[in-house]
Order: structure tokens, then C-alpha cells, then sequence
């Protein structure tokens, strides 16, 4: 039977089998809007990489605005050649190492309405973001006839996608596939007044090398037809399998109220089941990784039951894993509504914690950015920083703060101190402001910006506002903003609410003080104590007691741009402290103190509440430096120069 | 004869020897303190000025903290790293000095030596220093022409070996069997050099290619008996380490006193691998100053010749 044969042999199947039997709902009412709806039929020719596709879409018009044209995402065109605009702007390895046959593409070749109409000849490629005419990761579609607000527009595409080789998330090697981003995916379409949009626009960005994605919920009902020698994992849950005699097998997906459908297959998967409350959990895993396996499901349900605590039920009732193939982990891991890829390595001992750090990443995603839908492509600190913000959390509460990432030989480190570190030991930590558009970042600095700043940034509030608040302003945000499309103001307007509801007034009105200057801003935090000095003070003429009063003055600077509260702590000779409160809006501040001790040490923020300070080894001062550390230090250095040496002169 | 009874005899003798030779275990003792300690001072003084009054480092001593040193290296980064810059040169620096006082050891440890004096000692690395240095040079030439041709061959069989691997344990397991072929390569190499030292000072050579090449032939006529003495010594080594990470594990961290065990602990394995380092080399020059069978003719006969 001719390759052409079997495919349209499975899609006649396919197409007949969603009406013998309907999948089960998930949930009795739904969840979302439901705005994007797909109905898809795909088949993959593992020899080609080649799928193949008929994609119908049920799109309800969100606005009370007369549509006129929709516009599509054409992800996969990114890898069409070096022309296009996410090519253009990597300057990673990958992108120079690309060659004839590991390029990706996605070609539609009829888009008709329910009536039959060909649109196809209207089709037009956009570049809304650059002036790029090369890049086809958006067309735009005039209609044939105009969609009124609230109604319904069924469009079927009939489309042919080759998958590139696996560099960025999505393609093949060696016979594994990660299919993400394969069909031709609407844009959003934002009414006046969302994400403080002035007027109904559509909101349908290129591909860039820093950015990610931003859809719309809806169901997805996909049936994936493979060679059965292969292992398929998917968004949603499997509803139907059906094996061929031609050695094919077809599988049926269903999810609701999500945004988006990913699949993946492999020969090699070996599978682990666990479960979770109501969550039915599926680990695909590389053979030689299998022994990491229940890392991975202990970091899963960890983290479902931590984020169910802090932020909002799991509403989904499965949860597939995907263990990358090695060779293809230098992007990490990427979060998928119900699906995600995670990070593991042969050999890695237990004191070294990727695995289980990539799933917590990876699966806090799917609340930040998969239930709260973020436009990624302009506020990628949204979901990014969220889900570092709780990763962090997560990993350190489960696992021992100092040492929950690292724990191995005496070196240890815990996930909000490397977190932490990448911001603080930036060159310029003022380049950008973690609010800035993904693809506006200088080359390199998106991580940065959007991932650690923020990070830091949440800690700081956490540690400001209390646990407790943060957590109540996290369960209110989620309860509020889940299945919808928040912008960064909405969550500024959140927890203001929230705070002032628990504080009153006590951190200002609202919380904008402090989301302009960290993350509408670029400024960075840093305080200083910039001196310490004690002075005896000379006797008064007459006075004939013996006691003596020492002036002790201290100076604490602020060396930033970001004014946020301080508390400094004064420690005097007979153990006695005093602690000050400092709102910060000076660049400086002194304190003076005539008493019969004096003071021997200052420390501004001595409990660490402001996480975002960049340099924490000026935030103390004391008149008795303990040398021991750096004898310490040096006689480390000392041994191992020695041995150093030793081993040259024995080879040489 | 048994061919172990020459080894056997090397062992013994080489330990003699350096129980013998105290002195000069300490002399290369302090000669690696005293060429690391300059180097350690400057990291303190460029450690003290980033530090300043400041009480952020107390928390090293109960541990490695991540936020501290990247602060620390972040604020003062460039002074540090301008010291620990020196370290390739004195590392240089260190490898042509312990090359001229490789003469004074083997020499030393010779079987016409009675007593170790320094003066004798510093008389013979100078006797030996120029040959021995232009021997460190072809030395080096040798390791790079060889870890060269290694890694092009090793790369490329590495590569065929695990090109369509599926996992990375093959590709890990493979780069580990080439790698340690190549390990052994070049540790084959380092015994030829070794006995090639050994030559120059025991036969005075004159010629550095010759004394390689009779080094290179002693190794090849006893290849397991002759690269036996660095592995007794490397064994000895990794139990020194071992012994020394369990005792440093045990010592509590923090206190000015468990810091000063600690740095007694580390310097007494200092001490341990001066001594070993002597033993190794006096084992080597036991063996190598031994009259081996191949090397002696001994005439037979069916009966004894007539009177």
C-alpha cells in the first residue's frame, strides 16, 4: 500500500471514529472561554519526518467586533531556512550548524470555509514585528465573509509539515519526534480593553529566537496516526487505539480548556505510571535514564502539591513526562499544557538535582503559562519569573535551601542563590527592564532578564509582604486571571488589592511603587553600609565622673536606583542592638548615638529581605573583622597550589 | 632468576633508602610550601581588600555559600583573578625548578651514596640541572606530538564508536575506554622520561636522545614490572587521600581551632606525598641500578671444561 494510500486510508478512519464515539468530557462545564477549537488528523511518515494534516477549526469571535480577517501562526516556518527571523536573530551554535535536510517547514495547501470556499489564493505572509519579508511564521486570511461579534467561524485546513532536526524543542533525532508547534495555529484576538488594549487588534507575533507562545483555550480533539513500532505520548488524555495490519497504529487525544497540543513518539520510551489525587501520571523515559524515573514522579507530585497549596487546583486529569533523548538537552526542558520534557542524565547521583529542577520548572509552567495564558512574546516575565519564582520554592522547601539544587562532595547550592547569582554577577544589570517585549532584549540577556530578575524580584515582595500575603495574592491571581489572558498590570492591580486588603496602607497605596521601579524599570537594588566610626568623647569641663560617652556614627548609602524599605540593625560593645527603620528615599542615611558603649557593628537588611540586592557583601560593617575565613581561604589556596605543583612535577 | 625477585628486591631497597633520605623528604616538603606560599599570601591580601570590615564572609566557615562568593567575586573579582593569574607561571616556574632537583634525588638515592647532606644534594642537581632540563623540553615536545596524535585518532574512533548511539552512556563508556587507552599512552610515556632521568644521573649519559631511548628499551624489556613502582605509588596516594578527606570530613567546621587541624592535616599529606614521591623514585633507581638477568652473560657448559 502506497504511503498516499495508507495516510488517507487512517484519515478516513480517523475522521469516522470521532463520530462513533465522542471522548469523554473532563469537565461538566467548561473551564474557558473555548474560543480555539481544532479537530486534527495527522499521520507522520517517520522516514520523511513528513506530517501530514487536516486541521478543522471552530473559532468563536471573543469581541463584539466585526472580524474582518484572522491571522494564523506558521511556527514550524521558523526553520524554513536561515532567512527567517528566528534564524536571524540566534546566534547560537545550532543555528550556524544546520544544514540541506535538517531544515523544518509547514506549507498549507487548501484552507476552505465550511461551504466549501477555497481561501487559499487570499493567504498573505506578515511580518508585524520587522521589516523581514522572508519570514512565514504569520499569515493573515481576509475573509470571504465577515464574522460578527460572539459568532462562530469553522475553517478546515488541509496542511504538510516536515520536522527539522531537534535543536530548538521541536523536530527530530534518531528516531525520537517532539512534535510541537506543528499546525496552523490562530492568533489571539484581543476585544478593546484586554491587556489594556485601546482597540480590538490581533495579537499574532513572528517567531523570534526569545520568544514563546500565546493562544487561545479551547478543545483539542487530535488523532495521531504512527508506525506501531513507535511510543506516543500527547497532550490530553488517549481515548481510542486502534492497530492496523499495515503496521500502523492511530491514537486518539482529548483535552479541554487548553491551549495548546504537543505530541511526542519514540521507539525507546520505556513507561512509568504513577498518580496523584485525581492526576494520572505517565513518565516516557530513555532507557538508560529509566533508573531516574521515580526522581522525576517524586519532583512531579511535590510540585502538584505545593502549587495546590500555594497558587490553585491541578484541574487536568493526566500529566505525561518526556525524558529528552541525549544530545538534544541544551535547550532544557518546555512546559506543554499536560505535557512536558525534562532533563535527565546516565550517571547523575542523587546530590545533583537537574532532574528533579527541570520537572518543577517545567510543571509550575503549567499553571504560569498554561492555565494563567500570558502573552509570552511580550511579557515572558509573566510566566518565566513566576514559575522560577515558585521552582525556587519549591525545590529549596522540598530539598534544603543551601544545598537543594547542589549537594555533592562539599559543594553545595541552593536554587535561589544560583537563581540569584546570574542577576546579581550580571556585567550590566541595568540593560534592560524584565518588562520589555521577548525579542526587544540584546542577544543573550532575555534569561537574565526575564527569568532571574524577576525572580529576585518576587522573592523581595515575598519576603516584604510576608509568605502568607504572597501566598493569598498568588491563590487570588489564580483564581482571577486562570484560563484568561493577563497582562503585568492586572497582576500589579492583584496584589495591590490583596496587600492593602491584609496591610492596609503600610506598603503605600498600591503596589505600583514597587513593580515600576523593578520591573517596568531597570534599575538595580544595592545598600550599603558605607562607614562605621566610633569616637570617644572628650571629657566636659567639670565633670568629674569617670564614665565616658562614645559618638558612634553610621552611614548606610543607597548605591541603586530602587528606593524599597530597610530595617538596619546596630549591634553596641555590651551586646545591646537597636534597630532602625530606613524608607530608603535617600541616596544616604546617618545615625548617631552618644552612649557609654559603642557600637561595634552595622548591617543594613541583616535578615536578607531584599533578595535583589546585587552586592550583599556590602551590607555590614564591623569595627573587629574576623579574620579566621580569610586564614581559611587562604591556607584552601595554599593546599591546593601545593598539590597542584606536586602533580605537575610527577607527570613532567 | 624469577623476574619478580628484581622488583621485589627495588621495593625493599627503595624504602631503605628513603627512610634513609629524611632530610630530603623535607627539603622537597618545604621547597612546595615555600613556592605555593607566596602566591596564597597575595590571594589573602587581594581577599582582605575586597573583603574589608565586612561580616558577609563569617558564613564561609561553616561552608561553601554561593551568595557570598559570587558577590565576592563579583565586587572584587579582578583582584583575585589577577593573582590566581600568576598561577600558570609559577606553575612553569615550579616544573623546570623540580626538574633540577630531580638530579639531587635520584642522585641521592643511589647505591654509592651512604648519608643524605644537602651540600651533596645541591652539588648534584647542578651536575645534572642542564641535562635534565633540555630533557624537560623534549619532554614536553613528546607529550604534545603524542596527546596530539591521540586525540585525532581517539576523537575519531570515539566518534565512529558512538555516532548513532541513543543514549549517552555508550557515548560516556566510549569517550572513558579511549580515553583511558590514550591515559595509558601517555602514562607509558612519563615511565620513559622517568627512566630516561634515571639514565642521565646513574649512567652520567651525556646524550638526552640517548638516555630516552635507553629508558624506553628498560621500559619495553619489563613492562609490568617497570611501571609497577608509579602504581604502588599512585595506590599509596589515593589511600592517603582518602584517609585525609574522611579526617577533614570529620573535624567540625567553623572554629579557629578546626581550622588549624585542618591545615596541620593538610600539610601532613603534603608531607606523606614528599615521602612518597622519594620512595617512588628510590624504588625506581633500585630497579633500574639492579644487575637484571638479560643484562648479564652467563656462559654454560655440558660438563665442566678439563683441567
Amino acid at each position: 500500500m502506497t504511503l498516499f494510500a495508507r495516510a488517507t486510508l487512517s484519515l478516513v478512519l480517523g475522521i469516522l471514529s470521532t463520530f462513533i464515539a465522542p471522548a469523554t468530557p473532563w469537565f461538566p462545564t467548561p473551564l474557558s472561554p473555548r474560543t480555539a477549537n481544532y479537530q486534527i488528523e495527522v499521520s507522520l511518515d517517520t522516514a520523511s519526518s513528513t506530517l501530514r494534516g487536516e486541521e478543522t477549526l471552530v473559532w468563536k469571535n471573543p469581541s463584539d467586533d466585526v472580524i474582518q480577517e484572522v491571522q494564523f501562526h506558521l511556527y514550524l516556518n521558523a526553520f524554513r531556512n536561515a532567512s527567517s527571523t528566528h534564524l536571524q536573530e540566534s546566534n547560537a551554535m545550532w543555528a550556524r550548524s544546520m544544514h540541506d535536510g535538517d531544515w523544518g517547514f509547514i506549507d498549507i495547501s487548501s484552507i476552505r470555509t465550511e461551504d466549501g470556499d477555497e481561501l487559499l489564493p487570499r493567504m498573505e505572509f506578515i511580518h508585524p514585528d520587522d521589516d523581514n519579508d522572508f519570514d512565514r511564521t504569520v499569515f493573515r486570511l481576509p475573509l470571504h465573509r465577515t464574522v460578527g461579534p460572539r459568532q462562530t467561524l469553522i475553517l478546515r485546513l488541509s496542511f504538510t509539515a516536515r520536522l527539522p532536526r531537534l535543536v530548538r524543542r521541536t523536530g527530530q533525532d534518531r528516531g525520537f519526534f517532539m512534535v510541537a508547534q506543528w499546525f496552523p495555529k490562530i492568533g489571539v484576538y484581543e476585544p478593546a480593553g484586554m491587556r489594556g488594549a485601546p482597540v480590538g487588534r490581533w495579537n499574532c507575533h513572528q517567531f523570534h529566537a526569545n520568544t514563546e507562545f500565546y493562544a487561545d483555550f479551547g478543545v483539542y480533539d487530535v488523532t495521531i496516526t504512527t508506525p506501531s513500532s513507535l511510543v506516543v505520548g500527547a497532550t490530553g488524555t488517549r481515548e481510542e487505539v486502534h492497530v492496523h495490519p499495515d503496521g500502523t497504529t492511530r491514537l486518539r487525544y482529548h483535552a479541554e480548556d487548553v491551549h495548546d497540543f504537543a505530541w511526542t513518539a519514540s521507539p525507546h520510551f520505556q513507561e512509568v505510571s504513577d498518580r496523584w489525587r485525581h492526576v494520572a501520571i505517565r513518565a516516557l523515559m530513555q532507557p538508560q535514564h529509566f533508573a531516574q524515573a521515580a526522581r522525576h514522579l517524586a519532583a512531579a507530585k511535590a510540585t502538584l502539591e505545593y502549587l495546590d497549596r500555594s497558587v490553585g487546583p491541578f484541574p487536568y486529569p493526566t500529566l505525561t513526562i518526556v525524558d529528552w533523548p541525549h544530545g538534544v538537552t541544551a535547550d532544557g526542558g518546555m512546559e506543554y499544557p499536560t505535557l512536558f520534557t525534562t532533563v535527565s542524565m546516565w550517571g547523575l547521583p542523587e546530590g545533583i538535582r537537574f532532574p528533579e529542577l527541570a520537572t518543577v520548572h517545567e510543571l509550575t509552567h503549567d499553571y504560569f503559562h498554561g492555565i494563567i495564558a500570558n502573552n509570552e512574546f511580550e511579557e515572558a516575565w509573566l510566566d518565566e519569573g513566576f514559575t522560577q519564582y515558585f521552582e525556587t520554592r519549591i525545590m529549596d522547601d522540598s530539598y534544603g535551601g543551601p544545598c537543594s539544587v547542589i549537594d555533592v562532595g562539599g559543594l553545595r547550592a541552593g536554587d535561589l542563590a544560583l537563581t540569584r547569582s546570574p542577576y546579581a554577577s550580571f556585567p550590566n544589570p541595568r540593560l534592560a527592564a524584565p518588562a520589555t517585549p521577548g525579542w526587544k532584549f540584546p542577544a543573550g540577556q532575555y534569561g537574565v532578564f526575564t527569568y532571574n530578575k524577576p525572580t529576585v524580584v518576587l522573592a523581595t515582595l515575598e519576603r516584604l509582604v510576608g509568605r502568607a500575603t504572597m501566598d493569598s495574592v498568588m491563590r487570588t491571581y489564580f483564581r482571577r486571571w486562570a484560563f484568561r489572558h493577563p497582562s503585568g498590570r492586572d497582576f500589579v492591580a492583584v496584589a495591590s488589592e490583596v496587600v492593602h486588603n491584609i496591610h492596609g496602607t503600610r506598603y503605600g497605596r498600591d503596589l505600583s511603587w514597587f513593580f515600576e521601579q523593578t520591573i517596568y524599570g531597570n534599575g538595580v537594588c544595592d545598600y550599603e553600609i558605607s562607614s562605621l566610626q566610633v569616637r570617644r568623647e572628650p571629657a566636659a569641663p567639670g565633670d568629674t565622673s569617670q564614665q565616658r560617652l562614645f559618638r558612634s556614627t553610621i552611614v548606610a548609602s543607597r548605591l541603586g536606583e530602587v528606593m524599597l524599605p530597610v530595617v538596619l540593625r546596630i549591634r553596641f560593645n555590651d551586646g545591646s542592638e537597636t534597630m532602625e527603620e530606613w524608607d530608603g528615599r535617600d541616596p544616604a542615611l546617618e545615625l548617631r548615638y552618644l552612649k557609654p558603649v559603642p557600637a561595634v557593628e552595622a548591617a543594613v537588611d541583616p535578615d536578607g529581605v531584599l533578595v535583589m540586592d546585587v552586592n550583599r557583601n556590602n551590607n555590614s560593617k564591623t569595627l573587629a573583622p574576623a579574620r579566621t575565613v580569610i586564614w581559611k581561604y587562604t591556607f584552601k589556596v595554599l593546599f591546593w597550589l601545593q598539590n597542584l605543583y606536586a602533580t605537575i612535577a610527577g607527570i613532567g | 632468576m624469577n623476574a619478580q625477585a628484581p622488583l621485589r628486591n627495588a621495593l625493599r631497597t627503595g624504602l631503605r633508602r628513603a627512610i634513609r633520605s629524611r632530610g630530603m623528604i623535607l627539603l622537597l616538603y618545604a621547597v612546595s610550601f615555600l613556592s605555593a606560599l607566596p602566591l596564597a599570601l597575595g590571594f589573602r591580601s587581594a581577599a582582605l581588600s575586597v573583603v574589608g570590615s565586612s561580616r558577609a564572609p563569617e558564613v564561609l566557615l561553616q561552608g561553601f555559600d554561593l551568595t557570598v562568593i559570587g558577590d565576592f567575586l563579583k565586587s572584587g573579582g579582578a583582584a583575585v583573578t589577577g593573582v590566581m593569574g600568576t598561577v600558570f607561571p609559577a606553575t612553569i616556574l615550579f616544573l623546570l625548578l623540580s626538574a633540577v632537583l630531580s638530579g639531587g634525588v635520584y642522585a641521592s638515592l643511589r647505591s654509592t651514596t651512604e648519608n643524605w647532606t644537602a651540600a651533596s644534594f645541591l652539588s648534584a642537581c647542578g651536575r645534572y640541572a642542564g641535562r635534565l632540563l633540555r630533557l624537560l623540553c623534549l619532554s614536553l615536545l613528546m607529550y604534545l606530538a603524542v596527546a596530539a596524535l591521540l586525540l585525532i585518532a581517539g576523537g575519531a574512533i570515539a566518534h565512529s564508536l558512538t555516532k548513532d548511539a541513543v543514549g549517552e552512556d555508550t557515548v560516556i563508556l566510549a569517550q572513558l575506554a579511549v580515553g583511558g587507552v590514550a591515559a595509558c599512552a601517555l602514562y607509558f610515556l612519563s615511565l620513559c622520561i622517568d627512566y630516561a632521568r634515571v639514565d642521565i644521573v646513574l649512567r652520567d649519559r651525556r646524550s638526552i636522545v640517548q638516555a630516552v631511548r635507553e629508558g624506553a628499551r628498560f621500559l619495553l624489556r619489563r613492562p609490568l614490572s617497570g611501571s609497577a613502582p608509579p602504581v604502588v605509588g599512585l595506590f599509596l596516594l589515593a589511600l592517603a587521600a582518602v584517609a585525609y578527606l574522611i579526617l577533614e570530613d570529620i573535624l567540625p567546621a567553623g572554629t579557629p581551632g578546626s581550622i588549624v587541624l585542618v591545615v596541620l592535616l593538610q600539610q601532613l599529606f603534603m608531607l606523606v606525598r614528599a615521602l612518597l614521591k622519594v620512595l617512588v623514585s628510590g624504588i625506581i633507581v633500585a630497579y633500574y641500578e639492579y644487575p637484571h638477568a638479560a643484562n648479564v652473560y652467563v656462559p654454560a657448559w655440558d660438563r665442566p671444561p678439563a683441567d
